[in-house]
């Protein structure tokens, strides 16, 4: 079974076991977008972005975008009310879904220009309308402030 | 997080997926996405393995510099192990285990009606 896991039938299914009515709609899009990143990666300012948070949250606790600058990361990260693979791994690795000490690494060596001064941390939220409205809108704000020319979106 | 890189693409920050969800990003329609076919939870790597980690990373990171057509996945070359287990256990539903996710799920309605009761109208 070599085949990538079809997450969409599988959560539908399950949840479906669970006794619920109506299926979750994941987003879908025909139309998409790719903006040229318009100078080389040794010259950029790269963002980190995850979903995991930085403080706990549980299943039905408000979810908030939340950026912070890199000289005030925790060293713990929050993922409780998150979808993610409990039986096959553990998050106890910050680096297996927060990649920042090897992006640390690789400006150092040039390979990208610099980190962006920030981080940001992005709740998957179910609500597509308030993604698109709300969030989105303010990591945008977030990467203009911080001069960032491309984003690296890690998510659970 | 999809929906939030197109926006971004859109107003022309760059943006590149790292992720384990193929169908759930593929169908969001996002610029890049480097596949990383692992269990949910460790898209850049296993957890401890430095270099499978970097060496996704640099991948991903390649896919900035390279792709210009949105709707681009590559594929890391990367397995996470070679039992492919997990693949098959994830959200699994075997018929002994019906009962105990129909609790499961009635427990959590409970909790979110009990939770819309007690918030202030």
């Amino acid at each position: 079974m070599d085949r990538p896991v079809e997450y969409i039938e599988r959560t539908r299914n399950y949840y479906a076991a669970q006794g619920f009515t109506t299926p979750y709609r994941w987003a879908s899009n025909d139309d998409s977008v790719c903006a040229p990143l318009g100078k080389p990666l040794s010259e950029s300012v790269v963002g980190l972005a995850t979903t995991a948070a930085t403080y706990p949250r549980k299943m039905f606790d408000p979810r908030h975008v939340v950026a912070i600058p890199n000289n005030e990361l925790p060293n713990k990260f929050f993922a409780d009310d998150l979808e993610w693979d409990r039986a096959a791994t553990h998050l106890d690795d910050t680096g297996s879904y927060f990649p920042f000490e090897l992006l640390c690494k690789l400006a150092d060596d040039g390979s990208i220009g610099r980190l962006a001064q920030r981080s940001y941390f992005l709740p998957t939220e179910y609500s597509q309308r308030k993604t698109i409205e709300s969030d989105a809108n303010l990591v945008l704000r977030y990467c203009v402030e911080d001069q960032v020319d491309a984003l690296l979106m890690v998510p659970l | 997080m999809s929906l939030i890189s197109r926006v971004l693409e859109q107003n022309g920050i760059a943006t590149v997926i790292i992720g384990s969800a193929k169908d759930v990003v593929e169908l969001c329609g996002v610029a890049r996405f480097l596949f990383t076919d692992y269990p949910l939870g460790n898209p850049m790597g296993k957890p401890y393995d430095r270099e499978m980690q970097e060496r996704n990373l640099r991948q991903g990171l390649a896919m900035l510099e390279t792709v210009v057509s949105p709707r681009t996945t590559w594929l890391s070359p990367f397995h996470w192990d070679a039992s492919r287990e997990w693949k098959q256990k994830y959200m699994e539903i075997r018929e002994e285990d019906r009962e105990l996710l129909r609790a499961k799920g009635e427990e959590r309605r409970n909790q979110r009606q009990s939770r819309r009761s007690t918030q202030p109208k």
